[in-house]
């Protein structure tokens, strides 16, 4: 009898570590995402979204509100992003704008928000409509080829 | 030709018993009370060697990518790093490898030795069941066992690079964290290694019981199912894990 006791402590013992090990992995060691949020959704529309991801974060002053949900293609060629603020205590005015900003030169890609100035706030599903696209360091430093090669050009014609 | 007829009776009989087993769900108390005792017989006492491991794996996992990420300058990704590639791979797949080597071997012996000693037709003359008292109860505490264990190894792993990261890297707890809870999602990559744990748990009761019951009862016998389990058990379960990555690794 003793022993069988010892048993099904040993066995509950066991069970209750994973137990308690789930619940740490829940919620200390992974983002609790089956806990709902209570935030809301809102889009923007930019006209270049190259290298924003999903989960990327969003940010006001350099803190971080929310995480972009999806990236998607409209009809019109532009790239619709979902933006999921995570609380719905940062309520954001009609005239915000939203920028695709980079960490650093190289790094990753993020969303930066700067809240207007009007009284009314964005719900859930508003678009953001002034929107200002990223830059593609590509595109910079071709044009900057570009630009200093038909100044090396003018100087060569004018020198004549 | 005839190896491959033979093949396909043994597959065929090994589906067949998993049917008799699951079908022998238990309806007694001395059924339930086997089932705890074979928690406490194959989870317990295999809870001691799933934490090492998963301690020195979380620790060599962390101290090997710190290495490579810090030629990136990405040595703050080091948690997230670390606890994506243990939840949703190493976790499960080296928690059952360990479990093989612990435990299948020892049901496959087991079984074929109360084969060589008659005890099932012992069991059958005395009109009891023995696919409900021995079998399915061995079963059930695998297929139990297994998701608990790699929860546990889990844990340990995470625990350990924390520790690692803290005290012979420099890299600060509160990075750690951040990096690690950004990176990985419960219900996405906790959840998919822990799916990923159950069906290689019933992938290893299967095997083991199959290869114990299906042996030639003599001695030779009994080693040969022994070995057979350990190497077809594990080659399966790493084949299934390519499988279910591949087709539920974006989406789980």
């Amino acid at each position: 009898m003793k022993e069988n006791r010892l048993l099904n402590a040993g066995v509950g013992a066991f069970v209750l570590l994973a137990a308690v090990s789930m619940m740490f992995l829940a919620f200390f060691a992974s983002t609790p995402d089956w806990r709902g949020y209570d935030g809301y959704t809102v889009y923007a529309k930019f006209d270049e979204a190259a290298g924003l991801r999903a989960r990327a974060p969003i940010r006001i002053a350099g803190v971080r509100i929310g995480e972009v949900e999806s990236v998607e293609l409209t009809p019109s060629y532009q790239a619709k992003v979902a933006l999921r603020i995570d609380s719905k205590s940062t309520e954001l005015p009609l005239d915000t704008t939203a920028h695709i900003f980079t960490e650093g030169l190289l790094g990753v890609r993020y969303v930066a928000i700067f809240p207007g100035y009007d009284e009314s706030t964005l719900k859930h599903d508003d678009e953001i409509l002034q929107t200002n696209s990223g830059f593609v360091l590509e595109n910079l430093i071709a044009q900057f080829l570009i630009n200093l090669g038909s100044e090396s050009l003018n100087k060569g014609s004018s020198d004549e | 030709m005839h190896k491959l007829f033979d093949r396909c009776v043994r597959m065929g009989e090994a589906v067949a018993m998993l049917f008799s087993v699951l079908y022998a769900f238990p309806r007694r108390r001395e059924h339930f009370k086997t089932i705890v005792q074979h928690i406490y017989f194959y989870g317990n006492k295999t809870m001691m060697i799933v934490i090492v491991a998963g301690a020195f794996i979380g620790m060599v996992i962390s101290l090997q990518g710190y290495t490579s990420l810090v030629r990136f300058g990405a040595e703050s990704e080091i948690g997230g790093l670390t606890a994506y590639s243990i939840y949703r791979e190493l976790g499960p797949v080296v928690t059952s490898l360990l479990f093989i080597g612990r435990v299948g071997s020892l049901l496959a012996s087991e079984m074929s030795m109360m084969n060589i000693n008659q005890q099932f037709t012992c069991l059958k003359m005395l009109a009891i069941n023995a696919y409900q008292l021995v079998l399915f109860p061995r079963f059930l505490a695998i297929v139990i066992s297994v998701p608990l264990l790699t929860i546990v190894f889990c844990l340990s792993a995470v625990l350990s690079s924390l520790m690692v990261c803290k005290f012979a890297l420099a890299v600060s707890t509160g990075i750690f964290w951040n990096s690690l809870e950004y990176y990985t999602l419960f219900t996405v990559d906790v959840m998919h290694g822990f799916w990923k744990s159950l069906a290689f748990g019933f992938v290893i009761a299967w095997v083991a019981i199959y290869q114990g019951m299906s042996a030639v009862p003599n001695r030779s016998g009994m080693a040969k199912a022994t070995t057979s389990t350990v190497v077809s058990a594990s080659l399966l379960i790493l084949g299934i894990d390519y499988v279910i990555t591949a087709l539920f690794g974006s989406m789980l």
